[in-house]
């Protein structure tokens, strides 16, 4: 019995001895977690400064559909990049990791908006303030969703923080229809935005230029001409003077587009970048329009070689077309490449730290929308007028017969835009808004062009013209998320 | 406690000794056993042994004999009222390891030696003869304590610790019988000799083994659990440079799948299979009681200082390790000291290291020819270089790269000690070079451990066992175009053979550095050898585990023991890049022109600091002498903290040096380009409790119970209760089994139990932490903070929990010279999933969950023979193990897991299948062409593949990812091991080969050597390829200088290929010095041997012939790419251990 005692006494003792409850609760000493992160006005900024930072991976790829796709830009087959190879001889299929990339990124940022959304409410500050962040929140939201339904066609529509994973398996398509009221609603709600930011630190935020721009390019996607006029408009007689934007098309083309010069007068909304800070902070569109082959300098001494522009757009820069200076052409050994200056930063010391601005909304575009929008509400004569200032700028004259031609002038702003807006995302949404994406992309596929510019016998089919959505997307949810049909 | 074997040993003997005496008493029918059997009363406090055997013979009338040495001057308690005299003599002879024996008219007492009856010269018996002698065992070591006795009589002496003996016998012509416990009885006729030398050769396998269970040992009889054995010596000949390598093909229901070749690398080690996706799947290593997680500690150790290897497989033996011994364990016992003269030992290996297999690729002309062929293919012109034999190099890039290497390996130790102290210490030095140039693994070892008995029933002790490891590594993997310094494989097989090393000015030879040979060739070829000699990449690691305990035994069978471990292990990364690299895009650095902005430096830190404290009480206790009890209580606590520093100076233009060459030269001239510092902590802590039951040896039952608490999981799920029963029944021990004296031995065993696995990746997975990102606002470039949530939160994450039933046999025969186990298992495991979810939700594609569930079924099967045991002793081990890995359930209506390439997860399915395209051939023709669907563009050349599916199931006249369909699996049907040891005279050999059949591998390796629309060298069974239509070789490979590679280069089975191997592992021929010569050289033994290591492999699998060769070894469920790791290296090495 005795040495029971023993045994059950020493039971007792490390029932005694042993830690505390509190002793496991172990959290990382070095970082905040998101249970303990929502504390003050400056955690919501934070967010909501991740929601601009998460942009820059929302449209990293922007260009892979909006120029990839379209006629004026290829990827250089010697990459062997297949991702980017079926996007630009379009055969695309459900695997495309930029394909996947692209819903992805869009709804990180969709998240940082619904964050902000959901967390404001319970932090004391000022309703200004409060009502700030929510509209630009709102503003990202409308953006990410006007990008994902003009890509995959039916998403599904989040507007609050999924918190568990069953939520986030609840969520089906939503009809096309239910994302656009989604997107003008809050867009609208971002017209009250500030008219202007004035401390440095503020300046690229989304004004309410921003989003009656916006608003205007989804009014004109949706065949709203008049709305779509309407916002132009206002953006077009927006204030000038001190305390203004004093949006305006700049002198010399380049100018736009020039790291040193981030948010100018031309630039309405752009992402960001930065030369000379953290890599991270750098573009990479000037190592993927430039030539996959040792033909640079030591900086940027070779690129990707999938952001290149097609021989045929190049031919478009007639000779005193000033917008020429951002096109470049080098030799290579296998072939001769052209391709666009606008990323490419002079000022970098090493590659990928390049400053310049991936522009999403800028002046010019305004001036090509609104010349669009007057020519289809039956002004031809205002178009005309619209189209020629965009032109002069480049140095060229406007050919007044097209003053009297809706059909014609229709075609030469589609054509303009295809030059100005050149690499900047806008081609395949361009020729999708008025229809005639399948006609230029077939023709486009049957020209002479060389085998390395287009794939041979390569056709946009009727299927084609929406992107599959990620196939793991579905996998992981059929029952909920169905793939486009033909994928 | 646990690990001090001489304990182990007599308790063992203990046991033996008791169900000798059990059964001898059953049949002895006597007076003396009567009056043995009388009840009698004492009462003696603090008296001598004498004085007390006295006491008992007068009061029992017995007459007790016994001239045995003891230690008389230790007092002796005894107190008894009313109990049998046969009870208080054992209480007497105990603590003096005596037992007792009734040999016709006297009770004698004699040491306890199992099966043997020491007498002491009984009186009346003439003497004439005096024979002296020594007895050895197989190794040349003296064998102390073996009985010697006389023939037919009860005359018998045992040996001292030198092994010597004298006898006093009647005559010279007389017949020895020499006896010992886990030795072969042998008879030796005298004919005449007086003086007499004998080897005694063990039993192949003794029933007396001792076992290690975790926080005890237990004598292999009373096993009723699934554990594997490995003795040191086992491991110690083989020229592997960590302990992990020397399981491979020795034990039973463990896969060891060698990814990496480079040196040190221990192979990854499955046990039963994978249950886990998420979190590891790696075993728990016990190290002399000290619990880890960390593969590096044990693989740190020198292989010759491992006492045992004991491998807990089944669930009920793991469980009292509870919350991380989900996927088994591991227990190593490391050398402890034993009573006795000092032995010195010093053992060495030196040789030289091999590859294996070398690639097989194409000759410069082969190269040329086909380089041609492509050319033409693509309408271009053939470069004059290609026609100007007489300017080509002759360049087989494997040999720039790959070189024979000394490998060495020496240890030096001492041990020994008193009854009271009991030392041992040790030193080892490792020498591995790397087949590949400028690798190598450089290790320090040393080892102390000292056992003091302070009184009777204190007993404390110290072991600590630091070790230094230096490693220099190279990125293998990775492609031939690689813009970093990995890809030094693929950049070896694809370099054309008829470029040089280097220049005639010493500088590397780099194409696109060469204005004539970058316009022919693909310029983002990297010279290897660039890489390798830049590539400074240096590992430093201390590791150590040190102990101390005190085990106090306050009464008779109750043994509490404290033992407090603290460890470090600390990691520094030195590495530095130099300004001579020339990478493949073109930069211009290299020896005559350094491009500092190739320059990078990085320095890590990683330091892990813990302490373990275990407490456990143990009570060895017994009712009515048939039930036996053994009951453990124990409390752990554990806690860790870990702190990683990383410092990245900015190594461009301006900042060229820093860190260089692992001297720190101008630090404060760098700018810091990057720091960042972590630090992290673990807390857990147990309560557990064990019981085994015994009745008679015959009836066995165990049950076990613990309670952790991990702090790595969510707050409301912390805690975690993991039981454990199992029984065994040995048949043989049954009284109707006795007419069946074939049998030797027969056990049935089954048991069940819970185990846990919290190695969830880092220390906090159930919160998300916040994540800076900054962001540039401005007109002036400005940076502003942003945050978000790192990851998906799951508060509620608990243990992922393994339920295992085992269900097993052990059988001997022919007196155990067949053994055989089986084991059945089926293991559940409801995992910790980091399961996926939809992207909407804009945070994380994955969140981590206690959801889903994992089976794995096996079968394994252990067979030792001994084939003969005369002169010429020929022993065999096979081993066999089948696993069969399943996902039964996912995520609620999740059927795959994400990796959606080539290889997929799906519910119902093994880990890891193989989804491809299905080869067909090629396009031979336009009319092909036209024929058969495409992948993207194809032309007549290329690898065709089958229309299998469509978007509806079935065939659409298009190739696209409906038509990857399963085509294999990862995992093999089974995995072998086969070892035969051979000894005749002094002469020994050892054979061991293993392997594994039914795997398929996916050989990513292969695919930059397929020929690419570039001018790379391709592999030797290209010269199959297609050539024409009348010649298009045979249908696997597509033409030279396809401008459609990245379809012939599709996930397809063209690089597919079965993954079975045999392996020849060790071959080791030993000599050992006739005793005669070690006598005269003063030694004790010596013995020469040569090995050789990884001889050659039989595999229908080709390149380096290493079907396991990849990184992702602990990756369950995307593992089986081969992905070009570090070949595997054949060792051949000379050796010697010597003892004095």
């Amino acid at each position: 019995m005795k040495t029971i005692k023993i045994f059950v006494s020493l039971l007792i003792l490390c029932m005694a001895t042993s830690c505390k409850k509190s002793y496991f609760d172990k959290y990382p000493t070095d970082q905040s977690t998101e249970s303990t992160f929502y504390t003050d006005e400056t955690s919501i900024k934070q967010v909501l400064n991740d929601g601009y930072f998460s942009l820059r991976e929302s449209y990293r790829f922007y260009y892979a559909i909006g120029d990839l796709a379209a006629d004026g830009v290829y990827n250089s087959k010697f990459n062997n990049s297949s991702q980017h190879i079926t996007i630009n001889e379009s055969n695309v299929v459900a695997d495309n990791n930029i394909i996947s990339e692209l819903w992805n990124r869009a709804y990180a940022t969709i998240s940082r908006a619904n964050l902000v959304l959901d967390n404001i409410g319970k932090i004391p500050m000022s309703d200004q303030a409060k009502a700030q962040y929510a509209n630009e929140a709102k503003f990202l939201r409308a953006l990410m969703y006007f990008n994902l339904v003009r890509i995959y066609g039916d998403v599904p529509l989040v507007l609050t923080d999924i918190k568990t994973s069953g939520e986030a398996l609840s969520y089906t398509r939503d009809s096309k229809d239910k994302i656009y009221v989604q997107i003008i609603a809050d867009l609208k709600a971002a017209e009250e935005l500030p008219s202007v930011y004035t401390v440095n630190q503020d300046i690229g935020r989304a004004t309410r230029w921003a989003a009656k721009g916006m608003l205007a390019k989804v009014y004109l996607t949706q065949k709203n001409y008049a709305d779509a006029n309407t916002k132009l408009l206002e953006v077009i007689n927006s204030p000038v003077g001190a305390g203004a934007n004093n949006y305006h098309l700049l002198t010399n083309y380049a100018d736009v587009f020039d790291a040193a010069n981030p948010n100018n007068a031309e630039v309405i909304f752009a992402v960001q970048y930065g030369r000379g800070f953290d890599p991270i902070q750098g573009n990479p569109f000037s190592e993927y329009a430039f030539a996959n082959e040792d033909i640079g300098t030591t900086i940027l001494k070779r690129g990707t070689g999938t952001f290149l522009m097609t021989e045929d757009l190049a031919a478009k820069f007639v000779t005193d077309d000033q917008r020429r200076a951002t096109v470049n052409r080098l030799a290579g050994s296998r072939r001769s490449y052209v391709f666009t200056t606008k990323y490419f930063d002079k000022g970098m010391t090493t590659k990928l730290d390049a400053g310049n601005d991936w522009i999403i909304l800028r002046y010019a575009d305004i001036d090509l929308m609104y010349a669009e929008a007057q020519n289809e509400l039956g002004s031809t004569g205002v178009a005309y007028t619209y189209l020629s200032a965009v032109r002069t700028r480049a140095g060229l004259t406007t050919n007044a017969a097209l003053q009297s031609d809706p059909a014609a002038l229709r075609l030469a702003i589609e054509e303009e835009r295809r030059i100005e807006l050149n690499c900047e995302g806008h081609r395949w949404f361009d020729l999708l808004r008025t229809g005639r994406l399948q006609e230029v992309m077939n023709a486009h596929f049957k020209s002479a062009l060389s085998d390395d510019e287009i794939g041979s016998g390569n056709l946009l089919e009727d299927y084609e013209l929406i992107f599959p959505v990620p196939r793991y997307q579905v996998n992981l949810n059929p029952d909920k998320i169905k793939q486009n049909p033909g994928y | 406690m646990v690990n001090n074997v001489m304990l182990v040993m007599k308790c063992s003997i203990l046991f033996y000794i008791f169900f000798s005496i059990l059964f001898n008493a059953a049949f002895a029918n006597n007076a003396y056993s009567q009056l043995l059997e009388k009840k009698i009363s004492v009462n003696l406090n603090n008296a001598s042994f004498d004085e007390a055997l006295n006491k008992l013979s007068s009061s029992t009338k017995i007459k007790f004999v016994f001239a045995g040495k003891i230690n008389r001057a230790q007092k002796v308690k005894l107190v008894a009222h009313n109990q049998k005299a046969s009870s208080i003599l054992n209480d007497l002879l105990q603590p003096f390891h005596l037992t007792y024996e009734v040999v016709d008219s006297s009770v004698v007492i004699s040491y306890k030696i199992a099966g043997a009856q020491l007498a002491p010269q009984l009186p009346g018996v003439k003497q004439q003869q005096t024979i002296r002698g020594n007895v050895k065992d197989e190794q040349n070591m003296p064998l102390p304590n073996v009985i010697v006795m006389l023939k037919g009589t009860k005359t018998a002496t045992s040996t001292d610790s030198n092994g010597n003996f004298s006898l006093n016998l009647p005559d010279n012509s007389a017949t020895l019988v020499f006896r010992s416990i886990g030795y072969i009885t042998q008879e030796i006729s005298l004919n005449g000799r007086t003086m007499i030398n004998v080897t005694l050769l063990p039993e192949l396998k003794s029933l007396n083994e001792v076992v290690v269970i975790g926080y005890g040992t237990q004598s292999k009889r009373d096993v009723t659990t699934a554990i594997s054995s490995l003795k040191g010596e086992k491991i110690a000949d083989l020229p592997v440079t960590n302990p992990t390598q020397a399981l491979v093909g020795q034990v039973s229901g463990v896969y060891l799948q060698q990814g990496s070749g480079a040196p040190g690398e221990a192979p990854f080690v499955r046990i039963r299979g994978n249950g886990s996706i998420t979190s590891g799947n790696g075993p728990l290593y016990v190290i002399d009681g000290y619990p880890t997680n960390d593969a590096s500690l044990m693989n740190a150790l020198s292989p010759q200082d491992i006492e045992s290897i004991d491998i807990l497989k089944d669930a009920a033996s793991a469980a009292i390790y509870g919350s991380r011994a989900g996927n088994g364990v591991i227990l190593v016992t490391t050398k402890k000291g034993k009573a006795g003269k000092t032995r010195f030992s010093f053992d060495a290996t030196t040789g030289f290291e091999n590859v294996m297999h070398k690639y097989d690729v194409m000759n410069a002309q082969e190269f040329v020819d086909m380089a041609k062929e492509g050319l033409t293919h693509q309408s271009k012109p053939i470069p004059a270089f290609l026609n100007q034999p007489e300017r080509w190099a002759n360049t087989d890039w494997q040999d720039v790269i790959f070189r024979t290497a000394p490998f060495k390996t020496y240890q030096i130790g001492a041990s020994g000690g008193t009854d009271k102290v009991q030392y041992s210490v040790s030193g080892a030095y490792t020498d591995q070079q790397g087949t590949i140039r400028n690798t190598f693994l450089k290790r320090y070892n040393i080892r102390g451990s000292l056992d003091a008995k302070l009184t009777d029933n204190l007993k404390v002790g110290l072991n600590v066992q630091p070790s230094f490891t230096q490693t220099r590594v190279q990125q293998t993997t990775g492609g031939n175009t690689s813009t970093g310094v990995d890809g030094i494989l693929a950049e070896a097989l694809t370099m054309p053979p008829i470029l040089p090393v280097r220049r005639p000015n010493g500088d590397y030879f780099v194409i696109t550095q060469d204005a004539e040979m970058k316009t022919i060739f693909n310029d983002e070829l990297s010279n290897p050898l660039v890489k390798l000699d830049a590539n400074n990449d240096y590992f430093n690691a201390y590791r150590q585990t040190g102990n101390v305990y005190a085990e106090y035994t306050p009464i008779k069978g109750l043994t509490i023991s404290t033992k407090l471990n603290a460890g470090i292990v600390s990691e520094k990364e030195e590495y530095y890049v130099e300004a001579f690299l020339a990478r493949g895009n073109g930069n211009t650095g290299n020896i005559s022109t350094p491009n500092l902005a190739q320059i990078k430096a990085r320095r890590k830190n990683t330091t892990n600091i813990n302490w373990y404290w275990s407490n456990t009480a143990t009570y060895d206790f017994k009712i009515k002498n048939d039930h036996r009890f053994t009951a453990l209580l124990g409390y752990d606590a554990a806690r860790q903290n870990d702190f990683y520093l990383t410092l990245e100076p900015r190594t461009d233009k301006d900042n060229p040096v820093a860190f260089v060459n692992q001297n720190v030269k101008n630090v404060q001239g760098a700018i810091l380009n990057k720091g960042t510092s972590e630090r992290t902590e673990y807390v857990f802590d147990a309560v557990f409790g064990r019981v085994n039951y015994n009745y008679k040896s015959r009836y066995l039952l165990s049950g076990s119970i613990r309670r952790d608490r991990s702090s790595r999981f969510g707050p409301g799920n912390r805690v975690g209760t993991f039981p454990s029963l199992s029984a065994g029944w040995n048949v043989t021990e049954e009284s109707f089994m006795e007419k069946i004296p074939v049998l030797s031995s027969l056990k049935l065993r089954a048991s069940y139990g819970e185990t846990g696995n919290d190695q969830l990746p880092g220390y906090y997975p159930w919160i998300a932490t916040m994540v800076q990102e900054n962001y540039l606002f401005g007109t002036a470039d400005a940076q502003v903070i942003g945050f978000r949530p790192g990851g998906f939160s799951n508060l509620d994450l608990g243990w992922e929990k393994n339920k295992q039933f085992d269900a097993g046999l052990d059988l001997g025969l022919f007196k155990e010279r067949i053994s055989l186990s089986v084991d059945f298992y089926n293991r559940n495991s409801n995992i910790i999933l980091l399961a996926d979810i939809p992207s909407i939700n804009g945070k994380a594609s994955s969140v981590i969950q206690n959801v889903g569930e994992v089976q794995n079924k096996g079968l394994e099967l252990s067979l030792t023979t001994a084939n003969t045991v005369t002169a010429f002793r020929w022993s065999t081990n096979f081993n066999i193990s089948f696993n069969r890995n399943k996902i039964t359930s996912l995520a609620s209506g999740q059927t795959q897991l994400a990796n959606q390439g080539v290889i997929r997860n799906y519910v119902g399915r093994p880990m890891g299948d193989y989804y491809l395209y299905q080869l067909d051939g090629t396009f031979n023709n336009a009319d092909d062409l036209a024929k058969y669907p495409k992948l993207g563009s194809q032309g007549v050349g290329d690898l065709r593949y089958k229309d299998l599916s469509g978007p509806n199931g079935v065939p659409d006249g298009r190739i696209t990812a409906d038509d990857q369909v399963y085509s294999g699996n990862y995992q093999p049907d089974f995995v072998f091991g086969f070892g035969n040891t051979f000894s005749y005279k002094n002469f020994d050999l050892n054979l061991l080969a293993d392997g594994t059949y039914g795997s398929e591998v996916y050989s990513s390796q292969e695919l930059p050597l397929s020929l690419s629309r570039w001018l790379e060298n391709g592999s030797a069974a290209s010269l199959e390829r297609w050539r024409s239509e009348a010649d298009p070789g045979n249908g696997r490979f597509h033409r030279a200088g396809t401008t459609n590679l990245s379809s012939d280069i599709a996930s397809s089975t063209r690089y597919l290929h079965e993954g079975s191997f045999l392996r020849i592992r060790n071959i080791t021929l030993g000599y050992t010095l006739p005793s005669g010569v070690t006598e005269r050289l003063k030694i004790q033994r010596l013995r020469f041997f040569a090995t050789g290591q990884n001889i050659y492999t039989f595999t229908k699998f080709g390149g380096f012939k290493n079907p396991q060769g990849n990184g992702a070894g602990n990756n369950a469920t995307n593992n089986g790419v081969e992905t070009g790791t570090y070949p595997v290296s054949r060792n051949i090495s000379f050796g010697l251990n010597l003892i004095f």
